[in-house]
């Protein structure tokens, strides 16, 4: 897992791994410093394309550390997998975006029925300069409302000055104010123009919370000054709920999504209470803009997500990417993880839309402690056989994208194929890679944690004890036998559930105590 | 030779008796510790405080209406006695004893029960214990004096405020008689423990059972909702509950979010089937159950939904009692196939952002219309000093519906009041006076009125749909029924009656035209809070009428 070294926040994953190493590896086809991405060519080095935008499950340990146990609404999948890292088998990419599909076949780790996944992963052949971050377009949208008088604006004006200093000539930045309307204070000014200090510092806070006017005015100012080889990115910082204007959340949403598809990041920062915040929707945003959500509490961490921004380029690869998954008549599409932006249309299909895909790339080489910062993240597709059905297809993926400024559409095919049956479960499961059985085990932990958890919301404590406690079972011989510290982590997550369900009451049920089916039968 | 003449008693010297003292303190012991302590038994502890009453009391007595002779002493004692017999077998007496305390701005309430008697030998005792004090020579010590009157005035004090006040129907923080807290006497005298409820669950069966309550988690429009329940809620929303084990034979509470209106409920379990509940408080008021098992369904009262098992050895539920239905089945709801019958989307009603430049003449211009479904537009009011600097400004509406443009001028006012949002925006000019385009304004309104609505000329009256059945949102268990939209102009004869999505023309007197388009109208019943935009329930519509005129007013 990684560290949150920063500050108490909820991270969002970038789409695209940051693996600093494998741009400074690769070397070939870098570019000029701000040109758009190039393909890494055949042989060249492929990072891991994710889809981004996704809250870590921050909220749920939080409460088990306070000995306490969480709601359901506190564990998200697109975080909790966004907490693994997932080794993928380097395909070669030849594009800018590619997609692979590997499956994974075992009893499930709660009662040992059949659980059957395909794991879906992106990858991208384009490489970036890490040396030189392109120059920004960056869309400042900040928020003015009486929530932020006093010790809050003052703490964003210190840390936009600060910021200053990371910006440079060939950046154009563009400063709105929101409150009870939206002002346009600055309009794409270099990077280096000395008055943008004085904007800074005449910022006021009163009024209510006109988000949407805010968003959108600093959404329209990206797009009037895109161009010249910048990046373009909108930092919304947001002290309150919205409570003026136009408020409907999916509107908002959507409009993000439409510019989220013409290659504008967006990052999401709340700045206070969580109480006071609308996490839901600037979640929704930055999935929406492929970026990240912070939660900051006071000036130094501002700077830092400030700072942190602004040395992290978002470069898009592709846009309206969609992914569809057909089955076979073998295999119903039961479930959909690790992303907020599937559907399933129909009982053997599924689709994920995404806006854009991004590549994210930093001033200095080192990451997060464990190198996984934007490295994790994983789209689980669960399948539910149909018995009696004999094929060994089990489904295709088709992938479609656009290049960024580009109409023309690109298409990939991939067929996953199994050496079973529908329904056949072999004992030591059958799984294409190491990446996949690790999926499979960490899609069972949040699905044993998330029914426990809605067990211990209505007070059946019995229920969820007896569901973790065969989980714990299952997972601790899986650690045995298999050395990976985010499967370890996960168990003491379990564990630390157990005990906190032990210390509310609950009885610990005997080894004949049958865990309800997670999965109902079809 | 005449008989002598007995010397006067001083009941009060029998206050400072150790025995009188003794029987005082046990008075407010156990009327204020030792009750509801658990720490000796009921009824012991309701026996005590009428021994120690019946022996104190007398001589309180005597000593307060300065009794002097054996006789007068003595009628004390038969008085006491008899109020507190007649207390305890005459209800009637009762309550006019309790009338007459009250009237004098003292709370005294009693208890019938027979076995009070019991203690009726205590005047005795206190007769044998204390008159022969009484009849000891008066202390001549001032310091006697006034402990007697002290003691006294305490006495009076615990005799009267012996025990807390009764409880009412409802209340739960008092005591019931002499049982504990929150106990109250069964048919054979015991104390039981209760709780209070309107509708309960209760175990019909030898084994304990688990039940899973869940409270709805939205508004609720009660009258329409309790014309048809299984119509109106659905599972979304309530909320995931509270799990409970019911041992055989016991009840258990139902408690809906809500109590002053409509109560409603889900109950549920791993073996029982799911079902609604919904009952009205004036049939099924707060009453007390007893939380020990109970046997004999005719003990029960009204408002119980018994859990049996079925023929079939499944468990099954089953009314109490001949009140109203309490007991519903979750229906899933039916498709609405009339397009006027479906809710309007929320992504296509109307909505702007407040203006800044309102009353303004502005020009317009950067007209582009976002994939939201919402228009942006500049709006310059000129460069004159005193006039606001130019802004951008946001309304989302059908491109049908709105017929602005680059190079106009126009007004925009915003009036809001409780229940009712109103745009108007007006073309007063173009930029080019070369160009002249004609008049036209838009009136958008947004309204949760239910009586209707009278503005610009307009007067609009919402009405029920026939044949409309309620519509339901799946995911987050919203419902209401649309409505259709009376729409009268006073400056003309036309009258429209559009449901939603309908569109059509007023001519007015001068023939101006008004093209009204009705965008939504519901009566939204249930409203769960994670469902919708921030509103109640009732009547909401969204309209937008286009005023259109040949040459400018």
């Amino acid at each position: 897992m990684h560290a949150k070294t920063l500050i108490s926040n909820i991270f969002l994953m970038s789409a695209l791994t940051l693996f600093a190493v494998l741009g400074g590896c690769g070397g070939e086809d870098a570019g000029d410093p701000g040109a758009a991405p190039s393909t890494g060519g055949a042989g060249g080095p492929t990072a891991t394309a994710g889809q981004g935008g996704a809250q870590d499950i921050g909220a749920f340990r939080a409460i088990l550390d306070q000995g306490l146990l969480p709601g359901p609404h506190t564990l998200d999948d697109v975080g909790f997998f966004n907490e693994h890292a997932f080794e993928t088998d380097r395909d070669p990419c030849p594009d800018n975006l590619c997609v692979a599909g590997r499956l994974g076949v075992q009893g499930n780790m709660l009662n040992g029925g059949n659980c059957t996944v395909v794991m879906v992963t992106m990858s991208t052949g384009a490489v970036v300069d890490l040396e030189q971050r392109p120059p920004l377009n960056l869309a400042i949208a900040v928020d003015t409302s009486q929530a932020m008088a006093g010790a809050s604006i003052e703490a964003v004006r210190s840390s936009l000055s600060l910021m200053r200093t990371e910006l440079r000539a060939d950046d154009r930045v563009t400063l709105v104010a929101f409150d009870s309307t939206a002002r346009l204070i600055v309009d794409g000014a270099a990077g280096d123009d000395p008055n943008l200090q004085l904007w800074f510092d005449n910022l006021r806070a009163e009024g209510k919370t006109n988000l949407y006017d805010g968003l959108r005015l600093a959404l329209e100012a990206v797009e009037r000054h895109r161009g010249e080889g910048r990046t373009d990115r909108v930092v919304l910082l947001s002290g309150s709920r919205p409570d003026t204007g136009i408020l409907l959340a999916d509107r908002i949403v959507r409009l993000m999504e439409s510019f989220g598809r013409q290659g504008t990041g967006l990052t999401a920062i709340g700045y206070g209470q969580s109480a006071t915040l609308d996490l839901p929707l600037l979640t929704r945003l930055a999935e929406s803009g492929a970026g990240n959500l912070y939660t900051v509490a006071d000036a130094q961490d501002l700077l830092e997500v400030f700072t942190e921004e602004l040395t992290t380029a978002l470069v898009p690869v592709a846009t309206d990417v969609q992914i569809a998954f057909e089955g076979s008549e073998g295999y119903k599409v039961r479930a959909i993880h690790g992303t907020h932006r599937a559907e399933i249309t129909d009982l053997h299909g599924a689709s994920i839309d995404i806006p854009a895909v991004f590549v994210a790339h930093r001033k200095g080489a080192s990451d997060n402690a464990n190198g996984r910062r934007g490295g994790g993240g994983a789209i689980l597709i669960e399948l539910a056989p149909s018995n009696g059905v004999v094929t060994s297809d089990v489904g295709a993926l088709h992938l479609s994208w656009r290049a960024p400024g580009s109409d023309a559409v690109h298409e990939q095919l991939v067929e996953i194929t199994s050496r079973l049956s529908p329904g056949e479960t072999p004992e030591a499961g059958l799984f294409d890679d190491a990446a996949v059985e690790k999926g499979f085990v960490a899609l069972n932990v949040y699905v044993g944690l998330r029914v426990a958890a809605i067990a211990a919301q209505r007070g059946d404590l019995q229920d969820a004890l007896g569901t973790l406690a065969a989980l714990d079972r299952s997972v601790t011989s899986w650690v045995a036998l298999n050395d990976d510290a985010d499967i370890a982590d996960d168990l003491a997550l379990v564990q630390q559930f157990v005990n906190n369900l032990i210390a509310a009451g609950a009885i610990a049920p005997p080894p004949s105590w049958v865990v309800p089916d997670p999965w109902p039968q079809d | 030779m005449a008989a002598p003449t007995p010397e006067p008693l001083t009941p009060e010297r029998a206050l400072l008796h150790p025995a009188w003292l003794l029987g005082l303190a046990v008075l407010i012991l156990n009327d204020h510790v030792l009750k509801g302590a658990e720490l000796l038994p009921a009824a012991l502890t309701g026996k005590l405080s009428d021994v120690a009453g019946l022996l104190i009391a007398p001589l309180l007595l005597a000593a307060v209406v300065r009794a002097r002779s054996r006789l007068s002493v003595g009628a004390a004692h038969v008085a006491v006695g008899a109020v507190f017999a007649a207390l305890q077998l005459s209800p009637a007496f009762a309550g006019a004893w309790s009338g007459l305390f009250d009237a004098l701005g003292v709370g005294w309430v009693t208890w019938q029960d027979p076995t009070d008697l019991l203690a009726l030998p205590a005047l005795g005792l206190s007769w044998w214990l204390f008159v022969p004090v009484a009849a000891r020579p008066v202390p001549t010590r001032q310091l006697a004096r006034f402990a007697q009157v002290g003691v006294a005035s305490v006495g009076v004090i615990f005799c009267m405020a012996t025990s807390p006040p009764p409880c009412e129907d409802g209340d739960t923080n008092c005591y019931s008689d002499d049982c504990g807290y929150d106990e109250m006497r069964n048919d054979v005298g015991e104390c039981q423990p209760f709780f209070e409820a309107g509708v309960y669950v209760h175990n019909d069966t030898s084994e304990a059972i688990e039940v899973v309550v869940r409270p709805l988690a939205a508004s609720l429009d009660c009258a329409v909702v309790s014309t048809d329940p299984t119509a109106f809620l659905t599972e979304p929303a309530f909320a995931p509950g509270t799990t409970w084990t019911v041992p055989a034979h016991t009840s258990l509470p139902v408690t809906p979010a809500d109590t002053t209106s409509c109560p409603v409920a889900l109950i549920e379990g791993d073996d029982l089937p799911q079902a609604l509940l919904v009952w009205t408080n004036q049939e099924y008021p707060i009453r007390r159950h007893f939380a020990e098992p109970v046997v004999d369904l005719n003990a029960l009262p009204p408002g119980g939904i018994l859990v049996r098992r079925n023929p079939q050895h499944n468990l099954a539920l089953e009314q109490h009692g001949d009140g109203s239905n309490i007991l519903y089945k979750l229906n899933k709801p039916a498709p609405l196939s009339d397009p006027a019958c479906v809710p309007t989307p929320l992504d296509a009603r109307i909505d702007w952002s407040p203006v800044a430049l309102t009353g303004l003449n502005v020009a317009i211009s950067e007209v582009t219309l976002g994939a939201d479904g919402c228009f942006g537009l500049t709006l310059d009011p000129g460069d004159h000093p005193s006039l606001p600097p130019k802004g951008r400004w946001y309304v989302c509406v059908d491109p049908d519906l709105f017929p602005f443009e680059d190079g106009d001028i126009v007004q925009i006012t915003d009036s809001q009041a409780p229940g009712t949002a109103l745009l108007t925006v007006r073309r007063t000019g173009t930029v080019d006076p070369e160009h002249p385009r004609p008049y036209v304004a838009m009136l958008a309104m947004r309204s949760s009125q239910t009586n209707g609505l009278s503005a610009e000329s307009i007067t609009l009256n919402p009405q029920a749909i026939e044949g409309c059945g309620t519509w339901v949102d799946p995911s987050c268990g919203a419902s209401g029924q649309n409505l259709s939209l009376e729409v009268r102009d006073a400056f003309s004869d036309d009258v429209l009656t559009l449901t939603p999505g309908e569109s059509g023309a007023i001519t007015r007197f001068d023939g101006a035209t008004r093209d009204v388009r009705l965008i939504a109208a519901t009566r939204l019943a249930i409203n769960p809070t994670a469902c919708l935009a921030p509103t109640g329930v009732g009547v909401l519509f969204d309209l937008v009428v286009l005023d259109r005129l040949e040459t400018n007013p």
